[in-house]
């Protein structure tokens, strides 16, 4: 090793490679990093498209009576927004931050199965294209929404092959993110360095590692409903039909064990981002490692037992209502154990308020609001009262907004630097933090007001004579405040590439593995495994007299 | 933070190959074809899929599947600095103990809400009995909070013992004690003064507050107990149940919260 040659970095008057080689590089590669940007990519183009139908849904929502969009049109983009963003934006960004960043943070070389690791992102990407090219089929895309309730699924409601188009699409899509959890726990119980014992691994890698155990356990479900579906679609028989015997409910239970452990699958992976970002621009340790790890585990296990709190409403026992309401509220003694660990973190704290950690401090706020909606709907008599209303979109986006966005957002702007060697805009990041922050609050808040009013979710239009209009003309400035947030973060991604300032290896003055090895990191991450001794191996070797092995 | 050494050179990596793409596309062919019903699809996805399972197969049989990486450049070398952690002392700005330096232990919660738990049930046992009502009907209607329904339920059916009724009421109510005891245990050494101080929080201040949240989201959290319940008594209840509570706490012997970490106090900010 010590004999190589060492190549030298490009240097930046050497003219790029042809950009056939350059695709056929990304194409063929098996790089956990380039995957990882891959990954990203795809989200971030399918977070403009499904960005774009939510638009036009909040257009035709400005005032009652519009018809903007049809009915069917409509029913198409919700069910198309909804899939979207949960499938080919929400986990494949999380994915994809966690496939660049876990081998590196764990001191690896690469993923435990590099090749199976390309096959779950080109899985993920195929089964989208499949979802979408039910706009090419006769009868368009499914307008069943993205929980696709039975029977509106069967061939009596849906006749044209858009939901099987959907329904394959997430299978395969489906076979991808299995093959990528299975890899990140492989990878990370076999392929850390040495000296990183599983109570030393960074944060951010302990929630992955739970999190891809949530998905190997819940995906199966879903492609198992999925399978049953096409069977009574395409070999007549009759799991969900109800008119032959079939369930409706059978159905919602199978999607919603897998239904509600997606939202902490597509959450925790954020709650891991901000424990990296945080005490970083804090200047401090992680409050309370190991309750953070114990809640993560909780989270997980509580997470498996709580899916019929989306069935209230169709007339479960009364010893069933009790049970989901008992175990939904229990999910928020951890998730409050980790908010009150992220506060004592920035508490007493030495703040950097640079774009990482403002969108930190967004989640922060905005996470514990959802949060709470969602405390008050694990209650079944309000749920009886609000279910399939705004207030439960309202509720859902600000989980899943307020919390898993800023988390990502908050990730990129943290380890952009790292990937591509060049510093995002700090003033376009705050542009887009602030019209994001209130452009988000403005869209989600009044949908409250207009669920608590009584405002059905997926309804195209309303009457005039309905008390809602004024919370729908609300969201939808709001949402035309938020969309040129994501193209200013669209722009600041491909822009700063060029023209950020040079990063350096470690911009952040950080403590994980990642920043010790250049930016962009070589193909093969570190030339030497490195050993380490405590959670934050770079303090060690910053602060050599006072270290953190002395006290962990 | 130590480093091991390879010892050929270059860095050994995975080579890159297309198979896994073609893979997961012959899979998706074949999903269009059920999709489709269009079973030219299917033979091109079906080819596809043994190609590049056998083109995948191949990668993984010796020295074809690897190629080593030339070394880049290395990073830039981590320096230590020694003596840039400045350590807060006793008497510095900024300097705290872990505060508070002595606590009330856990217990001392867990008894406070068994105590409180046990005594709040007298002013609504009585006001049971004053107005004419039977003594399940408290616990009855305390188990209208998870029980949907019970406001709709005939007067006469309240007023009638029911297990599973009473099962929730109780249940429900020792945890709340216990909970709310716990906190209290946690809180009240937070309240600066002498202890009269944290008695009067924890046995007017608090009960005040969760008496006015509780009257505004009664209608809400639980209907059956808002349409029957007397707010005067409810209210003595919560002041008698955060006297005896904030009482036992108060009155227990504090224990000193020992340091984090093997370093001694002090020594790390």
């Amino acid at each position: 090793m010590a004999t190589a040659e060492i190549v030298s970095a490009p240097a930046p008057s050497e003219s790029p490679p042809p950009w056939t080689a350059a695709l056929h590089e990304w194409l063929v590669t098996v790089d956990h990093k380039k995957i990882g940007v891959l990954y990203v990519l795809m989200a971030v183009f399918f977070l403009l498209v499904g960005g774009a139908a939510a638009l036009l849904m909040r257009v035709q929502l400005w005032a009652p009576q519009l018809s903007i969009l049809q009915p069917i049109t409509f029913n198409q983009f919700f069910t198309l927004h909804g899939t979207t963003m949960v499938f080919f934006v929400g986990m494949p960004i999380l994915i994809g931050i966690a496939n660049y960043a876990v081998p590196l943070m764990i001191g690896a070389r690469d993923m435990a199965f590099p090749r199976m690791n390309a096959f779950g992102f080109w899985s993920t990407f195929f089964g989208a294209v499949l979802v979408y090219f039910s706009f090419l089929v006769p009868g368009g895309p499914p307008a069943i929404g993205w929980f696709a309730y039975a029977p509106l699924t069967e061939n009596s409601f849906a006749r044209g092959p858009g939901v099987d188009c959907w329904a394959l699409g997430l299978i395969v899509s489906g076979i991808g993110t299995s093959t990528g959890a299975i890899n990140f726990v492989a990878t990370i119980l076999c392929m850390r360095c040495p000296g990183m014992t599983l109570r030393k691994v960074p944060f951010f890698v302990w929630v992955m590692f739970w999190t891809s155990l949530q998905i190997i356990i819940v995906m199966p479900p879903l492609t198992v409903a999925l399978t049953m579906l096409e069977f009574d679609r395409q070999l007549g028989s009759h799991f969900f039909d109800t008119q032959a015997g079939g369930s409706a409910y059978l159905w919602q239970h199978l999607f919603w064990f897998f239904g509600h452990p997606e939202v902490y699958i597509l959450v925790l992976p954020a709650f891991g981002m901000i424990s990296e970002v945080i005490p970083v621009f804090s200047r401090k340790v992680l409050f309370g490692y190991e309750f953070m790890a114990a809640a993560t585990a909780a989270i997980v296990f509580i997470s498996f037992g709580v899916w019929a709190h989306h069935m209230f409403s169709v007339g479960m026992s009364r010893t069933l209502d009790l049970f989901f309401v008992g175990a939904t509220m229990l999910v928020s003694v951890p998730t409050g154990i980790k908010l009150f660990n992220w506060l004592a973190t920035v508490y007493g704290g030495k703040l950097v308020l640079k774009s990482p950690m403002l969108f930190a401090l967004g989640f922060l706020s905005m996470f514990v609001i959802g949060g709470l909606t969602g405390v008050i709907l694990a209650c079944a008599p309000i749920t009886f009262q609000v279910t399939d209303t705004y207030f439960v979109v309202a509720h859902f986006h600000w989980v899943l907004i307020g919390g898993t966005m800023f988390g990502v957002f908050s990730a990129v702007h943290y380890w952009y630097p790292k990937v591509t060697g060049r510093m995002l805009s700090e003033r376009l990041a705050c542009w887009q933090f602030w019209l994001f922050l209130i452009g988000f609050i403005l869209t989600f808040g009044p949908m409250h007001f207009a669920g608590i009013l009584g405002m059905p979710r997926r309804i195209y239009t309303y009457g005039s004579d309905r008390p809602w209009e004024i919370w729908n003309q609300l969201a939808t400035i709001g949402a035309f405040i938020q969309a040129p947030s994501y193209l200013i973060f669209a722009h600041n991604l491909v822009i700063s590439l060029w023209k950020g300032d040079i990063a350096g290896d470690d911009p952040w003055d950080a403590w994980t593995l990642e920043w010790a090895t250049t930016s962009p990191p070589p193909p093969y991450n570190f030339e030497v495994v490195p050993t380490v001794k405590s959670r934050r191996p770079l303090w060690d070797l910053k602060h050599p007299d006072d270290p953190d092995w002395k006290y962990e | 933070m130590t480093h091991t050494t390879d010892k050929k050179p270059g860095v050994e990596m995975p080579k890159p190959t297309v198979w896994p793409m073609i893979l997961a596309l012959s899979i998706t062919l074949i999903a269009a074809a059920a999709a489709l019903g269009a079973p030219a699809f299917a033979v091109i996805g079906g080819l596809l899929f043994v190609t590049s399972f056998c083109g995948w197969m191949n990668a993984l049989l010796p020295h074809r599947g690897h190629e080593h990486e030339p070394l880049r450049a290395l990073p830039t070398p981590i320096t230590g600095q020694v003596g840039t952690v400045e350590h807060l002392q006793p008497g510095m700005t900024g300097y705290r103990f872990r505060l508070p330096e002595k606590v009330h232990p856990i217990s001392a919660g867990i008894k406070g809400g068994i105590v409180g738990g046990l005594v709040m049930p007298i002013p609504a046992l009585v006001w049971a009995v004053l107005s004419n009502h039977s003594l399940w009907f408290p616990v009855n209607l305390l188990a209208g909070i998870v029980l949907p329904g019970l406001d709709e339920m005939p007067a006469d059916e309240l007023q009638k013992f029911n297990m599973l009724w009473f099962v929730i009421g109780v249940v429900g109510h020792a945890v709340m004690s216990l909970t709310v005891g716990l906190i209290y245990g946690v809180l009240l050494p937070t309240i600066p003064g002498a202890a009269r101080w944290q008695i009067l929080v924890g046995g007017i201040v608090l009960p005040l507050i969760w008496t006015g949240f509780s009257r505004g989201s009664m209608g809400i959290a639980n209907p059956a107990l808002q349409h029957n319940v007397d707010w005067l008594y409810y209210a003595l209840s919560q002041y008698v149940f955060g006297l005896a509570a904030a009482i036992v706490v108060v009155r227990s012997e504090k224990v000193i919260v020992p340091p984090a970490g093997s370093g001694t106090v002090g020594e790390r900010a």
